[in-house]
């Protein structure tokens, strides 16, 4: 629509185009140059492709640079990297050195053509004859037919560089926007996966806590059960090795039963069976009541409406907060709040020492927030010293970005 | 006693056939999943052979969620009063309250698996569930009692008291207690008649001992009643 160049043209927007045509003009040669210099090229291609994009806002256009906001300083050589160079670089650089030979064209033919056409009468009056094919300015009235005609090549040379600049305008739009849209469509493909990946990630824990369930901590009750059947017998045992077998039997019991209360706990850390059979709320719950702290728990909605990786993620959450309230914040209570709507929102409170950090408390809350934001969700930490420390998380029930991707798709 | 045993697990099963058959016990019936569990013991039922005791796994197939424990309390609601011990393989408060909500008339337990192999442990706790007693695993019974602010007349209790009680409610006698506190006979009587009054349980209470742990257990299940 280059017409939304013209309709938001001001005079002092024209008098820029032109100067920018005129200016577009004169670099031609270097661009030129610095193509045909091939290992020059590319980084011809990303400068040409960010004046432009510069000329473009200059005069309107809602265009963003290339340069990233971060500023790093070696954009340029990564961007020469990537298959954006060729797609949307490269074209933009070839219609600016299209559009350059039109408007140098333009300049030194119409520009110079019609001024001197425009001059006519003043070169008659010097005995200089203006002359244009058999046309020849050699008579007062012939070089005053001139002027009308210098003026019409003069303003159609203006038309001619006004129209390159709308068209590089277009150029600019049309294949950055590309780039734009190109890039909002892999961003919702990244975080859709982003999100798949994690619900295969949850699955696979489940699997895995499935796994050592039915198999190595069944085969443990197995061998306790049988040690304990060996620990008894060995206690009727008559004859003097019956005490030392007694002993061992004990020991190896003892070390079975060890084991398994490991196994339990490391099973529990991986995916905690309460959330597969009793949902959400009955795991909290189960958290509450392991907690040293006396825990206020008070849950509303319907639990069973969040997807496993979601509960997965929350609980953690939970769990995580709990721990850093019995260990930090130097208090005997804590709240907690779940409520299922149309997301799940979870808030951990304690009126403690406060002063936590993301960052400074360690990996555990700072990866958890990865998760919940992975999910599309967001975890927040307030903790003001003195007044205690709040940390609410927000995640969708289904992740936002599935429609966007979609459409994108 | 004939007892009706349910585990999808072959080698827990074995142990556990094993262990009460050498202990003298009947295994009337053998089930490896919770379908099987209900059928046979309805069957059982019907040939007017009810077993004295029903001990079965938690998680079990079809679904490998809690369906053996499902079928305990389906059980329960069409026998009255029939003894269920549960065994689980972690430990889990609302696994446990599912079990005792329904338990007015005692005769229930939820054991951890491996205190099957405390051979005399197990084989008594299996004698009180089937004497109509209730018996919770200490690991799960500390879940549920850490001390609460607005534990109402629990909290009319002294720590000895509450011992007492937790105690009690792992299936302990009066005499075990004593052993296990080192308090005379006489001592557990009077804490354990103080419990019973500052729970407002009178004499004329049937099975006050069961009531005294079930009022207990629901009492810290405050999570149920708010949602």
């Amino acid at each position: 629509m280059p017409l939304t160049g013209l309709r938001i043209a001001r005079p002092r927007r024209l008098a820029l185009r032109v100067v920018f045509e005129l200016a577009a003009a004169a670099v031609w040669p270097l661009q030129v140059v610095g193509i045909m210099l091939l290992p020059l090229a590319p980084f011809t291609a990303i400068a040409t492709a960010e004046v432009e994009r510069w000329r473009a806002r200059a005069c309107g256009e809602d265009v963003a640079p290339l340069h990233p906001a971060d500023g790093a300083p070696a954009w340029a050589w990564h961007r020469a990297a990537t298959r954006a160079l060729w797609r949307t670089d490269a074209p933009i650089t070839l219609a600016s050195l299209v559009l350059g030979a039109v408007s140098g064209l333009a300049a030194v033919l119409g520009g110079l053509g019609g001024a001197v056409l425009v001059a006519a009468p003043v070169f008659h009056a010097t005995k200089v004859y203006v002359n244009v094919g058999p046309w020849v300015g050699d008579t007062a009235a012939r070089a005053w037919t001139m002027v009308p005609v210098g003026i019409t090549v003069l303003a159609g040379t203006l038309a001619v560089l006004l129209g390159a600049s709308v068209a590089r305008d277009a150029a600019v739009r049309v294949l950055g926007g590309q780039e734009a849209q190109r890039l909002s469509r892999e961003l919702g493909s990244v975080r859709t996966s982003r999100a798949a990946m994690l619900e295969a990630f949850d699955a696979e824990r489940r699997r895995i806590e499935r796994d050592l369930h039915d198999g190595a901590q069944q085969d443990l009750v197995a061998l306790s059960i049988t040690l304990g059947m060996l620990e008894h017998t060995a206690a009727s045992l008559p004859g003097a090795e019956a005490g030392r077998v007694q002993t061992l039997a004990r020991r190896a019991h003892e070390q079975a039963e060890r084991s398994l209360v490991r196994l339990r706990e490391t099973v529990h850390g991986i995916h905690p069976r309460e959330l597969t059979d009793l949902g959400l709320f009955a795991a909290l719950r189960q958290l509450a009541d392991r907690s040293p702290l006396q825990v206020d728990l008070r849950a509303s909605g319907d639990d069973a409406s969040v997807p496993p990786a979601v509960a997965a993620a929350v609980y953690f959450v939970v769990a995580e907060a709990l721990t850093n309230a019995t260990v930090h914040a130097g208090v005997e209570r804590a709240e907690v709040g779940a409520e299922v709507g149309d997301g799940l929102r979870v808030v951990v409170r304690d009126t403690g020492r406060g002063g936590a950090r993301l960052d400074s408390s360690g990996t555990g809350l700072a990866g958890l927030r990865e998760r919940v934001r992975a999910l599309g969700g967001e975890l927040a930490v307030d903790s003001p010293a003195d007044v205690g420390t709040t940390i609410t998380a927000t995640v969708p029930l289904s992740p936002t970005w599935d429609d966007e991707a979609m459409m994108g798709a | 006693m004939r007892i009706f045993l349910t585990e999808d697990a072959a080698l827990i099963r074995a142990g556990l056939q094993e262990l009460l058959e050498s202990a003298g016990h009947e295994v009337g019936g053998v089930a490896t999943d919770a379908v099987e569990l209900v059928t046979g013991v309805e069957e059982a039922a019907r040939a007017g052979a009810l077993p004295d005791i029903v001990v079965t796994d938690v998680r079990m197939p079809p679904n490998n969620s809690d369906d053996g424990l499902r079928a305990a309390v389906r059980l329960r609601e069409r026998h009255p009063g029939l003894p269920v011990l549960v065994l689980s393989a972690y430990v889990s408060g609302p696994y446990a309250r599912t079990l005792l909500d329904d338990s007015a008339s005692g005769g229930v337990g939820y054991l951890l698996k491996e205190r099957v192999g405390h051979v005399a442990d197990f084989l008594s706790s299996l004698e009180v569930v089937a004497g109509g007693g209730v018996v919770v695993d200490p690991e799960v019974v500390a879940h549920l009692t850490a001390p609460r602010s607005d534990d109402g007349p629990l909290a009319r209790l002294t720590p000895r008291e509450r011992e007492v009680l937790q105690l009690m409610a792992a299936g302990l006698s009066n005499s075990q207690i004593g052993e296990k506190l080192f308090l005379s006979q006489a001592a557990v009587g009077k804490h354990v008649a103080n419990v019973f009054a500052k729970l407002d349980l009178p004499p004329s209470e049937e099975n006050r001992r069961v009531r005294a742990v079930l009022l207990w257990l629901r009492h810290n299940d405050r999570f149920r009643s708010r949602r």
